[in-house]
This record gives C-alpha cells, structure tokens and sequence, in this order.
C-alpha cells in the first residue's frame, strides 16, 4: 500500500483547468520528485493534498485513509506536513515559537512546557540556534528556508512536501538545503519534492513525476523521464519541421 | 516559582487589596466617587478584555461588542423588570444567552468560504444593529419604550448599591481578565496568534482553526453580557439608545488599540488610561469635545503606536514608575488639583507620553545604546520569552 | 396594496439616493482597498454646509452643488494622500476612518446640536412638488437624486471601461503592483478616485438636504442600508450599486409600509448579513472593478 495515493484529481479555477485527471502514487521511504513546466499544476497539486483547497474531483488516500475531505489541520494529524515557495513564518513570534506552535498542533498534542524543550532539537538540527530567539525579520532567506522545514518536522511528518524550497538561494544554500533534505529523509521521512533546479531533484530523487498542462506525462526513474521525447516536448516545445 | 505562579499569586493580591476598597474610603472619609469611579473602571476593563481575546488574540476584528453587551444588558432587564426573576438568577442567563448568540453568528460566519476580516467586520457591526431594531420592533423586550431596573432588588449581602456594584464589577472583571491571561499562557492561547499571523498556514500546521475561533468568540461574548449584566443596574433605566450606542464598541477598540491587542494585560491599561482621561474630561464639562478627542486619539493610536502601550510599559517599567509616582507625588503634595483621580490622570498622560517616545530617540536621551539588536518585533512576553528571564 | 405599490415605488427611486451614497465607499473599497467609514459624516456633513450656506445667504439648495462638490473632491483627495502618507491598509483602514467619522460626527454635533434642521419650505421649492406617475405621488427630491444616481452610474460605468482613467483604475484595483510596472501613476489615481468618492458623496448629501430633515444620528443610520448596497453590488461595480440600491430601497420601503418604520432598518440590516455571507461578490460579478 502506498503512503499517498492520488486518482483521477481534476481542480479549476473558473475557466481554467489546472488538473485534469492526475493519477500518483508516493511509496513511503522515497523522494519523489514532482516537476514540469511553468503552471503545469504542481503548486496546485500540493495545495489540493495538504488541503488548502478541495479538488472538484477524484480521490486522495493517505496511509491507507481517505483524505478527500479532510480539512488542513486533519490532514495535518494523520502526518502530512508542507512548507510554502515563500516562506510564510508566523511573523510576531521568533523561530523557537514558530518551531514550538508547530510542535503543539502538529501530529499528536503537546502541552506549552514540552513544546518549549522540544523546539531545541529542530533549531540545532537546522542550524538556527543562534537565531532562535530574535525577530522574524532579521532572518536571511536562507534561514527562513530553514525555518519552515523546522516548523514542517515538529509536526513529526510522514510526508513532508517540499513546495519549490530552493527557489532564491545561491549555489552553496543550495547545496546546504540538498544536504538538510537528505538528512529529514534519512530520519525515515518520505518526500515530495516540487522543485525547477533540474540537477538537484534529479540528484535527490528516486523517482520523477512529470506534469504538464495539469496531467501526468511521465514517471519513472529521472534518467528515463527526462529523455523521454513527451517531456522534452513538453518543456521545449514542439520540435519544428525540418530543423 | 514559575511565572504563571507569580501572576496567579498577582492576581489574589490585587483581587484582595482591590476588594476592601469601598471599606477603606469610607473608614477614611474619602469621596464615595472613588468606589464609582473604580467600578466603572472594572466594567471598561471586562468589556475591552473581553474584546481583544477575539480581536487581539485571533485578529478578527469585532465592531459587534454592542451586540453581547446589550443581550446581557436587556436580559437582565426584561428578565427582572418585567417577569418578576431574582437578579442573582438572572444574571448567568445573561451571559449564557450572550454567549449563545456568540456561538451561533460563529457557526454562519466561520463557515462562509473566503471570509475575510472586513466581511467578519461588517457582520458583526450589522449583527449589533438588527438585535438593536429586534429589541426596538419587539414589545416583549423593549418595544421603544426601555425598561424599568429600579425595582430590582440586590441581595443584601452585597452592601448598599454602590458596594454591590463595585463586588460585582470585582468579580466579573477578575473572571474576565483571567480568563484572557489563561488564554493567552496557553496552547488556545498560541494557536489564535498563529491564525492571526497566517490563518491557512496555521490550519496546515494542525491548528484546529474552526474551533479556536469559536471559542475566542464565544469567550468575547459570555464575558461581554455577563458584565453588561451586572450594569444594567447601574442604568436603571434601559433604552435602546442608551444601550446601543457606538460607546461601548468604540471604547473598547480605543482601549485595547491604546493598550495593546497582543497581551491580556493591554485593555486592563488601556481601559484605566482612557476611562480616566474621558471621565476628568467629563467632569471639567468638556463632554463634545470627549468624542473628538476620542476619535482623535483612535487615529493617533491606529498609526503611531503599532504594539500598544503596555510593551513599552514592561521594557521601561522603570521610568513608568517614576513617572506615575513622580507626578502623583508632586501634585497631590502641592494640592494642585482637587481629586487623586485627576492626579492620576496627568500622571498617566504624562507616562504615555513618555513611553511613545521612538526607542531609538529614548536610547539616546538615557546615554546608552538602548536595546541590543534583535528584539523580536511583536511582544516577547510569552511563556517561550520567559525561558531566558 | 395600494399603499404597498406606493411604498415599493418611492422605495426604487429612494434606492436611487442609496446608490448615490454607496458609490464612493463602493469605488474606494473595491478599487483602493480602502473602507472609509468616514464616508458617512461627508455626506452628512455635505447635507449641513448646503443647509447653513442656503439658510444663510437665502439661496437655491440646489445650486449649492456648485460649492460641496468641489470642495468634498478635494477633501476627497487630502484623505488619499494622508493614507498613502501614513501607508494606511485595509485592517487599519477601518480604524483611522473610525476615528475619523467620530472626529467630524461630534464636530458637527457642536455645531448644530442633536436638533433636526430643515431647509424650509420658502428656501426649498423642491421638496413640496412632486410628480404623479400613474395615481403615485412622486416627490422630487427623490427624482431629482434618483436621476442623477442613474446618469451618474452610467457615465462612471462607460469611464471605467472606455477611458484610460478607467482602466487604471480597474488595473490599480486588480494588481496595484503590476500597474505600477505598466506605467500606470497609482498615487493619482488613486488621489483621483478618492476625490470622486468625495464628490459624489457631497452630491448625495445636497440630495438628503433637499429631502429630509437632517440630524448627527442619521449618518450611523445610513451604515447599514449603504453596506447592503455595497456588498450586494459588488464592489466597485457602479451599476450594480445603482440595481443593489433600487432592490434595498424596495426591501426597505415595503417593510415601512407592512410593518411600520421600524421594519426597514432591520429588513436592510438582514439583506446586508446575507449579502455578506452567501454573495459577498455581489450579484453583477462580471462587471466588477476588483
């Protein structure tokens, strides 16, 4: 049984259809990399599954339970964190309150007293003690990066989605961010990674999804994916006659 | 001792000091004023606590305090002036009924798809304005005519009416602000700062959003009518006008934008600087231009002073205390003016005065270089602050 | 029933006036983001000037329109720029005007006291003729305002979608961010808008003082039917302020006649909670400027 399970999910806006029809599996333990072409529906997709809004059709199933209907702060509980493109930290309380509010809502209830303890091991293991307990302006981008995938582990996630975390950040955050991700994976938290850095989800992930126009073209292992003529289509553009 | 010890202790102290108020002035002969004045003062406090726990804590802006105040008020009354119903049983009612209500425009409009905090304004102020035109249309509550609280009797254990009043008031306020203290030192607590900050992000976080919000309204409105309750005796004479009026929604946004929307402690401070400065400003005949400066002071305020008051109060509670003391001190020993209340008056405009000064100005006037960077930028003194104290 | 016909009649071309008033709260809301509460003493306060200027120099009420509009305009535009200095936002719009609307309602309180003033008879030819349309009594003030709201919301619904001002305007209210980058002047815009807000709201007040007797209460009175039309016309949707107005004034003046006067504030406050629950988008949401 997969950890995530998606059939048929079809969402629009108005006029205009951002999924149309997305079949997807997540095995739990894999980094599944989710790319595709500029509003292929990717950052639709993950607000559909951490249930920012509904989808207008299809199913969702996580750990084995079906979470169609299941409100944000449900989904939540069952073990599905997310972190957003840009940063959005709760910005009159510092990053310690920040990690220790997610601590106290997330997968099971803590009290204020725990949640001030355990905030400590996520700000040590993303490097921001030192930052703990200042405002949430004088943090760099970088550290607000940072912040979010603290504030995402204290919910102690099954699956974490990883909403285009690198977007910003210069090669050697970049690098930092690539080795912090493999360090939550290897602490047996199953990924999504949405991500445009092509070398770096090729690099991280197991397996690759790819989306265009709110529609699976391809999956499989990245070396596959990436060569295949639908995807380089569908991120270049048809091939003209004769060239 | 742990903080929350110390301020529960606080609040037994002040409880206590506060309660054997009335016996004080009347074995020292002071005007019997002070008592009216201090229980007027408790009812500004219990309104604009209640207030900013939905407001202030959840950032859902209320214009509808008017609302559960006036359901309190005219509960009460109809209940006791009309159907004969000791005050004492009455009384909880009130705050139950307002309560209700506060549950049930919760229920309609926490649910509306894309609510936004303007639409949640509205609403509130038109849910105040159709119970006004309700309790104005119907006979059995008001029917344009108001009702008569003079033939209520109080039990007799209370003291004469003032003294009644003032323990009523007590206990009412000490409920309602411990209450928001409770709140505010808890895991409600946290979780309505963090749907103020980021409502979708807090829901995406396990906070149950639908839940904290029902709660902190509903918390808003039973506080709210059980302390307009209690004042119905205070009017006597109940009417619509009287009633539901812009007073108690604006005051109690001025006093909680004055003292602070983010700690329990603000609309407490709040409440006492403005009810004080609108009563001196009363009693020296200058009731229009009250409302003026009233308005004034919310523009000011809205703009000027982003965490309120009583932050500043708590970074330089040195200086207020000298301050308050200061000039308590110095006018009342030259008997420059005629009551302690207009003492404390200019003591207080003369501390917020003092606390608006911009800290970087303030650093420079004390000689040193004032705060070290990095004072988080909304106010630091929650639970998880108190780690490093 | 006849009566009823009656009431609903005066109460369309009444909705008239309430579209007349809600069109500056309509467009500043919808396309500034702004909610100007104060909006309400300028009309009110519109109604006096024209009221103490006619009782005082013995003039034509009417021709008074010459004096507020101008004037509310540029009251119009000062209260834009002291928003924009003060980087006012719509949380803390609803405060600062708060504030505002109680500064300038006590103000006029000092002036003119809590007694009703009326422009009388001898000054006012317009308010004891009226025209009858099919049997109806038709008063005209309320043609004369409901006339003007029409032509009024017509022109402003050609100038938002023709002209270059109206689709600034409708670019500000979109995505003040990308107008800015097109090149399009927001602050005057903006400025412009507010200024209009101010304008057509001192109109509304020269309507009022022309037909009724005005006191400091009536502007808190006005909070409730002038929301409803907002809400229900859409924001910034100055045809539909003028079709949302004609619906309430009908509401409003059917329920005076069924129930008594009492009715109708309750009746437009229900609409409004409605509105702002089922339609917060109001129902003409194609031609909405936000």
């Amino acid at each position: 049984m997969s950890l995530l399970e998606v059939r048929g999910v079809r969402k629009r806006f108005g006029g205009v259809v951002a999924l149309d029809g997305v079949d997807m599996r997540i095995e739990k333990g894999e980094i599944l990399g989710l790319v595709g072409p500029n509003g292929s529906g990717k950052s639709t997709l993950i607000n559909i599954l951490s249930a920012f809004y509904p989808c207008d059709e299809g199913s969702i199933s996580f750990d084995g339970e079906d979470a169609t209907e299941l409100t944000a702060h449900r989904i939540a509980a069952l073990g599905l964190a997310r972190t957003y493109q840009i940063p959005r930290p709760f910005d009159t309380m510092t990053p310690r309150e920040n990690i220790a509010v997610s601590y106290m809502f997330g997968h099971s209830r803590h009290s204020l007293a725990e949640a001030r303890k355990a905030a400590q091991q996520w700000l040590e293991f993303t490097g921001l003690e030192g930052v703990a307990d200042i405002g949430i302006g004088e943090l760099t981008l970088h550290q607000l990066k940072f912040l979010e995938l603290a504030r995402s582990l204290a919910t102690q996630p099954s699956l974490l989605l990883l909403d285009e975390v690198l977007a910003g950040l210069n090669p050697s955050e970049i690098n930092e961010s690539v080795k912090m991700i493999r360090r939550i994976h290897e602490r047996g938290v199953t990924i999504l990674i949405v991500e445009h850095v092509v070398r770096v989800v090729m690099a991280l992930s197991g397996r690759l999804v790819v989306l265009d126009q709110g529609r699976v073209i391809s999956e499989g292992e990245p070396e596959t994916v990436m060569t295949d003529p639908a995807v380089v289509t569908a991120y270049l553009g048809e091939k003209r006659p004769g060239a | 001792m742990t903080a929350r010890t110390r301020v529960l202790t606080g609040f037994v102290v002040v409880g206590l000091a506060l309660f054997f108020v009335p016996a004080i002035t009347e074995t020292l002969d002071l005007p019997r004023f002070y008592v009216i004045f201090l229980f007027t003062v408790f009812f500004w406090i219990a309104q604009a606590s209640s207030w900013n726990v939905l407001t202030g804590f959840s950032g859902y802006f209320s214009f509808g305090q008017g609302a559960w105040y006036g359901i309190g008020v005219y509960t009460v009354a109809v209940l006791t002036g009309k159907h004969g119903w000791s005050f004492m049983t009455a009384l909880p009612v009130a705050g139950l009924l307002a309560l209700v209500g506060g549950l049930a425009l919760g229920f309609v409009v926490f649910r509306v798809r894309r609510l936004t905090g303007e639409i949640f304004a509205l609403t509130t102020l038109a849910v105040a304005f159709v119970l006004a035109s309700v309790a104005r249309i119907t006979s059995a509550i008001d029917g344009g005519t108001g009702v008569f609280m003079t033939g209520t009797p109080i039990p007799e254990f209370l003291g004469d009416f003032n003294t009644a009043m003032y323990r009523m008031t007590l206990v009412v306020m000490l409920l309602t602000v411990l209450a928001a203290y409770l709140t505010h030192d808890s895991r409600l607590g946290w979780g309505l700062f963090s749907i103020r900050d980021d409502e979708p992000v807090a829901g995406g976080l396990g906070v149950p959003v639908f839940r904290y919000k029902m709660t902190a309204l509903a918390m808003n409105a039973f506080f709210a009518g059980l302390m307009g309750g209690v004042w119905s005796l205070q009017l006597g004479f109940v009417t619509i006008d009287d009633v539901f009026n812009i007073r108690v929604p604006l005051f109690v946004i001025l006093m909680s934008v004055l003292g602070g929307l983010t700690h329990w402690m603000g609309p407490v401070v709040g409440a006492l600087i403005i009810y004080t400065f609108s009563d001196r400003l009363n009693s020296a005949g200058l009731t229009d231009v009250n409302q003026i400066i009233v308005g004034a002071l919310l523009v000011i305020l809205a703009l000027a002073v982003r965490e309120g008051i009583y932050p500043r109060m708590r970074q330089r509670w040195v200086t207020t205390l000298v301050t308050l003391g200061g000039v308590i001190a110095v006018l009342s020993i030259f008997n420059l003016t005629e009551s302690l209340i207009t003492d404390f008056a200019f003591a207080m405009l003369a501390t917020v005065l003092v606390l608006m000064i911009p800290d970087r100005l303030w650093a420079r006037i004390r000689g040193d270089d004032g705060n070290a960077g990095g004072k988080p930028i909304g106010d630091p003194v929650g639970p998880l602050a108190e780690v490093d104290r | 029933m006849d009566l009823v016909v009656q009431g609903i009649v005066t109460g369309v071309l009444i909705g008239g006036l309430y579209a007349l008033m809600a069109l500056g709260i309509s467009l500043s809301w919808g396309a500034l983001k702004i909610i100007n509460l104060a909006h309400f003493s300028f009309i009110l306060l519109s109604a006096y000037v024209v009221y103490q200027l006619t009782v005082t120099f013995e003039v034509d009420p009417l021709l008074m329109t010459i004096v507020v509009v101008p004037v509310f305009f540029v009251v119009g535009v000062l209260i834009q720029m002291f928003f924009h200095w003060a980087k006012v936002d719509e949380f803390k719009s609803l405060i600062v005007t708060f504030g505002i609307f109680i500064i300038l309602q006590s103000g006029m309180q000092t002036i003119w006291s809590a007694d009703f003033r009326r422009i009388g008879s001898e000054l006012n030819t317009y308010a004891s003729g009226s025209l009858t349309v099919g049997g109806i009594p038709l008063p005209i003030p309320v043609l004369l305002s409901f006339m003007a709201a029409s032509g009024i919301a017509v022109v402003m619904s050609l100038v938002l979608a023709r002209t270059y001002f109206g689709k600034a305007v409708r670019a500000v209210a979109q995505d003040p961010e990308m107008a800015r980058a097109y090149g399009v002047d927001t602050r005057r815009v903006a400025v412009l808008l507010s200024g209009l807000s101010g304008a057509f709201s001192a109109l509304a007040g020269v309507f009022i003082a022309l037909g009724q007797a005005i006191y400091p209460g009536l502007a808190v009175s006005w909070f409730g039917i002038v929301f409803s039309v907002v809400i229900l016309g859409g924001l910034g949707n100055t045809v539909g302020a003028l079709t949302a107005g004609v619906i309430v004034g009908a509401a409003a003046g059917a329920a005076t006649v069924i129930w008594g006067p009492l009715a109708a504030p309750l009746v437009t406050f229900v609409i409004l909670i409605a509105a702002l629950l089922f339609r917060p988008q109001g129902l003409l949401t194609s031609r909405s400027v936000a």
